[in-house]
């Protein structure tokens, strides 16, 4: 070989060498475990409505929703697909029943006001339509869609009775001020449910407008609106509550945005087969604000001046309210064994209204967190079934105090046979908890859950004792054999 | 006065010889540099700690390596002869060379040694280079290494008296090495002009310095 | 009646009327009805440990002899509480390892034994005071009414030092028979203690083993000098025993017909945390808020910083520096899960294999050993010499140090260190606390001064770590940084581990010496309620007849002969000032992995942790430095000073000989001549050149080339 060869050969091993040396003296950068942000969408600028509807005066809010489809012409009809408008889901095969159902909040029953027919005036104020008065609502009209409770931005657009707007709402202002969905819009809803703020779900109350850090992190410190998790296409909102469904389809969950497996802590890792990420996240909810625990019907009717609204109201029954509620945890794959209208209940004991499917055996459950809200409420004493109280109007408990013609009437709309005798039967009802999602910092630690102060009780959940001790379902061999489903949480 | 060469430039460095120059150039300063860094951080500090070290690591294995195909180099095609002093450079012609610089140079005489590319060391570089590739070089490359090693084979380092003194070792041996740097970096302006010899270890070619007769 | 003024009246009359109109009676409202209000009750199991009978020292019911309780025969009725005693050192506490005075590890003349029988400590400063003394301080009797607090009982609380006989047992010897004298208050004159009256402490299982003892209980009736109703005050709260005045009765209810107290009522069983706490640190539940008070009852934390708690720093009651950002929890083991049995364990458990040591390598060609002592023959004779580890403070039962896992026997150091380079050389020169407990946030000991005592009688005390007095809750805790000393290990090699370092001044007196007693102490220093006058004219600096914090400092030669005066005017030949420095090693609260050191300028710096000075008090009382203990474990090196401002620092400690860390020492000769052979290539270089170039515009100037 020429020396210049040899020369040439021996540079170039050098700088080869000296290039491969440096790459791998870099070493692995320290993998990045979970990059959320990479997930989410850029928000769009919404178009300024202010200059528009010039001249135009509202008289109602159908003539607003038809100057809306002038421009958007196909919004109606998409919406009026959805259970928003419908109040109900698609049709579905429940299991252990043989007919798929439609069921929604317009159908089902649940153990706070009940059920919405009979008393559709009040509870329709929560409709995204207008005039939904009664049984004969029309689900077709188009015009009669409202596009503001969602698409307001105003902050002074108020519904009233069967879903008109309120009196003395300025609808031009609020047709101006239209935009995309903030947590004001759907909170005007949803915080309110069950007849106040904060009253049913528990994770979701009017803390949530502005709330800090510490309330939830995604709504607080990254200032998150609903449609970032719910996101929303032609008006199909995403997600699913177990209070008016029974299965999980259109459900999302963390790991859309969240990695899989995401602690830099192999264990913590592991839990993701057997618990929810909401488990350990959501330590507790109506960190602001009580929410309703418990609701007897049966004590209603009495007089008692000066009795604190939280305690007991003539009208409703006597309640139990709690802040900082902590969960109770059960399985949970998604599914919920519904009490449907009519169904036989068995008074002696207690009446689920949505158990959560699901137990240790089961490779798609996880242990979920859970707000449980226990009720009394009338049921016939022949038929054996869940009635339905009319309370709203002249001739509604709310006026009259009587059951038996309340029950009646309700039944009556509803659909249902009423005997004539009732009593009252202990109900619990679930709503599994996604929101008020704690920052890392105050998340759950091992001692909360295991240990002997620990919240869970291991024997009810199908565990031979305290896992940290005895291993898991996986290491135990509980799970029946059956793909696990994606990581739902 | 000086003659300068009228004839044309020679070959004095191939690529291979420049290339391997300034890697080595490159390398070393690297490596004194972080050396420093890592000796001493609270007043020099170009880099955190860490990184320090590792591309003091890298650096230290380019110039080993570097010098190991040198080495291969010098020694398939022969040239490793022109490393090796004999005595007479020592005595006289390092006397000579030596009294050029104190001085000659001064006087403007002309370069006592000519340089050719066959003969391309004078005498006090060959014998500097000779302590530096066989003492300095090697002390640095061995205590280098066992540091290097010292997780791997800690036993071998505990055998050569460990840290305590392999580390001391290295650290007198670097102020050495930066002492010979300084010095070197001068010596190359002592050609025809103060840039010409940088010049020919960039491109290669370089006027010898033509004398009628050989030195004695 | 004047018409005008009757209308007045009328109103006086009616008034009441409306206000008594506006408030009706309000009718309760009803309550909800339901049956369930919350989740099912959970399944409670009955503990596996049957009901047991209580007897007293004769055998006899308790309930019947209404006589204390003796629970090395209560329990010793299916435990073998004679191995159980013995083969125990927190029962022992030194007292088998006892020898001549002057003889002890740890250098000091008149220690007698390295356990919390026989070890002085200066910060409980009272003296178990040997044959014969001729100031004594305490005898065994008050050693247990005094120190008994944070003994288990039995061992010296029970036997003699001498014969090993019972305590009592002997008559009296001598002036000063510490077996049977106690030194009187009044008189301090050596008077002789009635153990018949009083009884022996006996082993008390139930401080660890049951649920909730009584300790407060247990050490009021120590201190009262009732030895024998120790074990039974435990059990107050239980409701198996009251106490009604000063007397202790058993209740007849909490028994069953056949005599039998329920298990469950005592709540029998392993022994928790709770149960270590009581002496070691605080009493306290797991997942309380950690509320912190400092005092010697919470010995751990006042010595090492120890607050092995599972709650997150941030959610604590603590008023803690940037308190938002410390979402570690305090001791990441104790949020594991981990209670101190998991380490400290018995060494015959069987559900730890100890055949093979820990950090012993494993048998070629077995990588487990299933062979197990039986739990009942482990039940019956459980070794309660449970295993430990291996630190300067722990000195008693040495030959058991290093029986207990390290960190490596159970984390895989090795694979998750990649980003520490060099990592078997950081592991065999640090220890993994070194790293991993790089800060403790609780406010600890520094200086203990016993030259002086305050108007409270008690000594000047700082501590490291807090603005401010320690137990203000509004002091700001900042929390200090361990110095990292050069522990020697099992194997006899240095690795540098975390310590706090507390240093104590106290005077002694005599030869051989012995520590001033606080008695001789408050009478030299204080005349009635105050002060002595020559005390208060040698420090009373601003004159105002009182002495403040700032004045309570022997910072002079002159101070300190005042009180060296007083001394010796109270009968004690040659008193001086000696002071002695105690490190503390830290092996628990080890935060969360992400707060462990990651930057190698930690260590590898000019003033890092490992060369930095180490702050050891403000000042020297009296001038004098102090000494590091004699069985320390550290090994010998750095050097104790005082600085300019007066501060007392320790230099150079963690580095003995043989040890280099790179960028953290200079090498002054070295570097020196480095520097002068760089610096004189550099100047020749320079003059050479500059030679040079003068030389060359000289010649063009003349002619040019």
């Amino acid at each position: 070989m020429s020396p210049r060869r040899a020369g040439l050969a021996a540079a170039a091993l050098a700088v080869g060498l000296l290039l491969g040396l440096g790459v791998w003296s870099l070493g692995p950068a320290r993998a990045e475990l979970d990059r959320p942000r990479e997930h989410l969408r850029p928000r769009l600028t919404p178009t300024d409505h202010r200059g528009l509807f010039e001249g135009q005066a509202f008289a109602d809010g159908p003539s607003v929703t038809r100057a809306c489809l002038a421009c958007h012409p196909r919004a109606a009809e998409e919406l009026m697909q959805t259970s928003h408008w419908l109040w109900l889901g698609e049709p579905e095969r429940l299991p252990g029943r043989a007919e798929p159902v439609r069921i929604g909040k317009r159908n089902l029953l649940n153990n706070f006001c009940i059920s919405i027919e009979g008393n559709w005036p009040k509870c329709t104020s929560c409709h995204a339509g207008y005039g939904w008065r009664d049984g004969g609502f029309d689900f077709t009209r188009a015009e009669l869609v409202d596009c503001l409770v969602c698409h307001d931005r105003s902050g002074g657009y108020a519904k009233g009775d069967a879903g008109l707007p309120a009196a003395g709402v300025d609808l031009l202002a609020a047709a101006r001020s239209v935009g995309r969905p903030s947590r004001d819009n759907c909170g005007l809803c949803h915080f309110n449910g069950g007849g106040g703020d904060a009253v049913k779900h528990g994770d979701l109350d009017g803390s949530l407008a502005r709330p800090v850090e510490r309330v939830d992190v995604h709504m607080g410190r990254e200032d998150f609106d609903c449609t970032e998790c719910h996101r929303t296409a032609r008006h199909r909102i995403q997600g699913r509550m177990i209070s008016v469904s029974a299965t999980d389809t259109h459900q999302f969950g963390c790991t859309r945005c969240h990695a899989e497996r995401p602690h830099r802590n192999a264990r913590l890792n592991d839990h993701l087969s057997a618990v929810a990420c909401q488990t350990c996240h959501l330590p507790e909810v109506a960190r602001a604000q009580p929410t309703k625990v418990a609701w007897d019907w049966s004590t209603a009717g009495a007089d008692a001046p000066g009795a604190d609204p939280h305690d007991y109201l003539k009208i409703k029954g006597s309640f139990v309210y709690t802040q900082g509620l902590q969960p109770e945890y059960l399985w949970f794959n998604g599914d919920v064994d519904r009490y449907l209208k009519g169904d036989r209940i068995d008074p002696s004991g207690v009446v689920h209204i949505n158990l959560p499917r699901g137990d240790i055996q089961d490779p798609r459950a996880r242990i979920w967190p859970f707000k449980v809200h226990r009720g009394k409420q009338p049921f016939d004493l022949e038929h054996l079934i869940l009635l339905v109280p009319k309370t709203i109007g002249p001739d509604g408990f709310w006026v009259t105090f009587d059951w038996k013609s309340s029950l009646a009437l309700g039944a009556a709309a509803a659909g249902l046979p009423f005997s004539g005798e009732f009593g009252f039967v202990e109900t619990d009802m679930h709503w599994n908890l996604n929101h008020m999602v704690a920052p890392r910092g105050r998340s759950l630690q091992c001692t909360d859950c295991h240990g002997e102060d620990g919240r869970m009780d291991w024997r009810a959940l199908g565990y031979p004792g305290d896992p940290a001790q005895l291993g898991g379902r996986l290491q135990r061999r509980l799970v029946r054999a059956g793909a696990t489903a994606e990581v739902r949480p | 006065m000086a003659q300068t060469n009228a004839t044309a430039p020679q070959l004095f460095y191939t690529l291979y010889e420049r290339l391997w120059h300034w890697l080595q150039a490159l390398s070393g300063v690297a490596l004194i540099a972080t050396g420093f860094a890592i000796s001493f951080p609270a007043t020099f500090a170009p880099l955190d700690f860490a990184s320090a070290v590792a591309v003091h690591h890298v650096a230290a294995w380019v110039l080993l390596i570097n010098a190991g195909l040198a080495l291969f180099y010098n020694l398939a095609t022969g040239f490793i002869r022109r490393y090796v002093p004999s005595v007479r450079d020592v005595f006289p012609h390092g006397m000579h060379h030596a009294r050029f610089y104190l001085l000659g140079i001064f006087r403007g005489e002309p370069h006592p040694f000519e340089r050719t590319p066959e003969r391309r060391l004078l005498p006090l570089q060959k014998l500097t280079y000779f302590l530096i590739l066989n003492v300095l070089l090697p002390l640095m490359a061995a205590t280098g290494l066992l540091k290097l090693g010292a997780d791997s084979y800690p036993e071998l380092l505990g055998w050569f008296g460990g840290l305590p003194v392999v580390a001391v070792l290295h650290r007198a041996g670097a102020w050495l090495f930066t002492a010979f740097l300084v010095l070197h970096v001068y010596m190359t302006t002592t050609g025809a002009t103060w840039w010409a010899n940088l010049g020919t270890m960039l491109t290669g070619y370089g006027h010898g310095e033509c004398r009628e007769e050989e030195p004695r | 009646m004047s018409p005008r003024l009757a209308p007045w009246l009328a109103l006086w009359l009616v008034w009441p009327l409306p206000a008594a109109r506006a408030e009706p009676p309000v009718a309760a409202p009803p309550p909800v009805s339901l049956r369930h209000l919350g989740p099912a009750p959970r399944e409670v199991r009955p503990g596996l440990h049957p009901d047991v009978l209580l007897l007293d020292a004769a055998g006899e019911p308790v309930l019947r002899s209404a006589r204390p309780v003796s629970l090395m025969r209560s329990c010793g009725a299916c435990h073998d509480t004679a191995f159980i005693a013995e083969h125990n050192y927190h029962s022992q506490a030194g007292l088998d390892e006892l020898g001549p005075p002057g003889q002890a590890a740890s250098g000091r003349p008149w220690d007698a034994g390295p356990g919390l029988f026989g070890r002085w400590d200066p910060l409980t400063y009272r003296w178990l005071s040997p044959a014969g003394a001729t100031r004594p301080d305490l005898g065994t009797a008050e050693w247990i009414q005094v120190l008994g607090a944070r003994h288990v009982g039995g061992g010296p609380a029970e036997r003699s030092r001498l014969d090993g006989r019972p305590l009592g047992a002997r008559p009296p010897a001598g002036s000063w028979d510490p077996d049977a004298h106690v030194l009187d208050p009044l008189s301090q004159e050596p008077r002789a203690w009635d153990w018949q009256a009083s009884g022996t402490a006996e082993l008390d299982c139930l401080l660890c083993h049951a649920a909730r003892p009584d300790n407060a209980a247990r050490i009021q009736a120590l201190r009262e000098g009732r030895f024998a109703w120790a074990s039974t005050a435990t059990l107050l709260g239980t409701g198996v025993v009251t106490r009604e005045g000063a007397e202790f009765r058993y209740a007849p209810e909490a028994f069953g017909p056949d005599g039998r107290v329920q298990a469950a009522r005592l709540g029998l069983g392993r022994a928790r945390s709770e149960g270590c706490r009581q002496c070691h640190g605080r009493a306290c539940r797991c997942t309380d808020p950690v509320l912190f008070e400092s005092s010697l009852e919470n010995w751990s934390a006042e010595t090492s910083g120890t607050i092995f708690s599972p709650s997150r720093m941030r959610l604590s009651g603590m008023n803690l520096a940037d308190k938002e950002r410390l979402d570690s929890p305090w001791d990441v083991h104790a949020e594991r899960l981990l209670g101190c049995s998991d380490c400290h364990h018995a060494p015959n458990n069987p559900a730890f294999d100890l055949k093979r040591a820990p950090g012993e390598a494993p048998l070629a060609h077995l990588s487990f050993d299933a062979r197990r002592t039986a739990i009942q023959d482990y039940l019956l004779r459980p070794d309660h010499n449970l295993v430990k580890g291996h630190t300067a403070q722990g000195t008693a039962a040495r030959r058991l140090d290093g029986t207990m896992r390290d960190c490596r026997d159970c984390h895989a150091a090795e694979a998750v260190h990649d980003f520490l380079p060099f990592k078997r050389v950081h592991f065999a020169r640090l220890a993994c606390e070194a790293c991993h407990v790089p800060r403790s946030l609780a406010p600890v000991r520094m200086t203990t001064d016993w030259t002086l005592l305050g108007p409270d009688r008690r000594p000047r005390v700082t501590h490291r770590g807090v603005e401010g007095p320690v137990n203000d809750p509004a002091s700001l805790v900042t929390g200090f940084v361990p110095a990292l000393l050069p522990h020697v290990t099992r194997t006899g090699a240095h690795q540098l581990a975390p310590h706090n370092l507390v240093s104590s001044w106290f005077w002694v007196h005599g030869e051989p010496p012995a520590p001033v007693r606080p008695l001789d102490l408050e009478r030299a220093l204080f005349a009635g309620e105050g002060y002595h006058p020559a005390v208060l004219a040698a420090l009373d600096t601003d004159g105002d007849g009182a002495l403040g914090p700032a004045e309570l400092r022997l910072d002079t030669p002159a101070k300190a002969a005042t009180l060296a005066a007083r001394l010796e005017a109270q009968g004690l030949r040659a008193p001086r000032i000696q002071a002695e420095l105690q490190p503390y090693a830290i092996g628990h609260g080890v935060p969360a992995a992400s707060w462990a050191t990651r930057a190698c300028e930690s260590c590898h710096h000019e003033g890092g942790r490992v060369t930095g000075d180490q702050l050891l008090a403000e000042f020297a009382p009296g001038g004098v430095l102090p000494r590091l203990v004699g069985d320390a474990r550290l090994a010998p090196g750095g050097e104790i000073l005082q600085a300019a401002d007066g501060r007392v620092l320790l230099r150079s400690a963690a580095l003995p000989g043989g040890a280099y860390v790179h960028g953290a020492q200079s090498l002054a000769w070295l570097d020196l001549l480095g520097l002068l052979v760089l610096g004189g290539t550099t100047a020749g270089v320079a003059l050479h050149g500059g030679l040079r170039v003068l030389v060359a515009r000289r010649r063009r100037r003349a002619g040019g080339r």
